[in-house]
């Protein structure tokens, strides 16, 4: 796997997370709002195997619930106090690597 | 909801390449469930999907594979399935008398009863991995299980024909003594296992040769012998069959809505 496949596949992980910890959420909605929010390189079904990648880490917990319109059961995620934890290293990580990436791009920028 | 059929084949594929691996079938029914709740919603939503279901099945299963728990016990489970087989090639022999521990037998055994039984059961699944839940599939499926029930009877007739050598040769007696005696401990066994529709079934394997046994004093060399383990062999075949297709109506009326 390339670098940038892995750095988008740990962000993704932080997205998600940060998603959930909003509020109780299941996997169309969460995909819903990456795209909204112009979340790079998502596709349906990519979500999936990066939510039970955090399950099974213990960052999230689910709950699977009937469905009002008579479709299939609906899992519903929501955040664990390890997932929180988590999230917060990340959101801490990102921001210090943003911050340092900001300055040396904007070295290169100025070069260019 | 029903989903489109190529959504119904995508959910189809991922679920038997994930069993195949031998996953927890619990963990794969939840993943199957999330991902047709996703469908569902989009295709409601008239979206385009494509990226989903055109998504290679072992490269996504790939992806789930780490991160799902074994079928806990899969061994074990391997173990029961061999010792189920051999019972259900030994019990009925022992009880109608042309048991004979002969090399035949044991090549019978390993090669053509086991060995076409894991054949089609990864032949069926290269079916389903190719054309999904689609006519040929049942058609390719029916015919290589009939030239497979051809096998049996062809291998049936050598092995009585042609032993090879004769390892054992029980008596009538012991014959039926210990294929009576055994089919009581695998009965006991399934129990015990709460596994009671394997007893059911080694039970309705054997209950032909009982009842004829019974009406015929064990002449197994009597007509009637045979005339009436053929027919209540007939009989369970015939109940069976039509329990399968009541069983199919009902439930694709179930599924219907429109027709209720």
């Amino acid at each position: 796997m390339s670098a940038s496949n892995q750095m988008m596949k740990g962000l993704l992980d932080g997205a998600i997370l940060g998603l959930i910890a909003q509020r109780e959420t299941y996997g169309y909605e969460i995909l819903d709002k990456l795209k909204a929010q112009q979340f790079p390189e998502i596709s349906d079904g990519s979500i999936y195997p990066v939510l039970l990648r955090l399950s099974k880490k213990g960052y999230v917990t689910s709950i699977s619930k009937k469905s009002d319109t008579g479709g299939p059961k609906r899992k519903y995620y929501s955040i664990t106090a390890e997932g929180k934890e988590e999230l917060a290293n990340f959101v801490y990580k990102w921001n210090y690597l943003n911050n340092g990436m900001n300055n040396v791009m904007r070295s290169v920028y100025d070069v260019e | 909801m029903m989903l489109s059929k190529k959504a119904e084949d995508f959910l189809l594929k991922l679920r038997i390449e994930l069993l195949f691996r031998g996953k927890n079938e619990n963990e794969v029914n939840t993943i199957e469930e999330e991902l047709r709740d996703h469908i569902t919603i989009a295709e409601e939503n008239n979206e385009n999907i494509d990226s989903l279901l055109n998504t290679p099945i072992k490269s996504y299963a790939d992806k789930f594979s780490t991160h799902l728990n074994m079928t806990q016990g899969l061994f074990k489970y391997i173990l029961y399935f061999i010792s189920f087989m051999f019972i259900m090639t030994t019990i009925p022999r022992m009880l109608d008398n042309s048991f004979q521990l002969t090399i035949a037998l044991i090549c019978y055994f390993l090669f053509i009863f086991l060995g076409s039984f894991i054949f089609i059961v990864f032949f069926i699944k290269k079916l389903i991995m190719t054309w999904g839940d689609s006519k040929i599939t049942y058609i390719i499926s029916g015919i290589s299980s009939a030239a497979i029930f051809g096998l049996y009877i062809l291998s049936e007739y050598l092995l009585r024909n042609y032993p090879l050598f004769i390892i054992w040769s029980p008596s009538q007696t012991t014959n039926f003594i210990l294929g009576l005696i055994l089919l009581l401990l695998t009965m006991l066994t399934c129990f015990i296992l709460k596994q009671k529709l394997y007893a059911g079934l080694i039970l309705l394997l054997c209950i032909p040769n009982l009842i004829g046994t019974l009406f015929t004093g064990g002449d197994f060399t009597n007509k009637n012998y045979v005339i009436i383990s053929s027919i209540i062999l007939l009989i369970i075949s015939w109940s069976f069959i039509i329990y399968t297709i009541i069983k199919y109506y009902r439930e694709k009326k179930l599924d219907d809505p429109s027709q209720s």
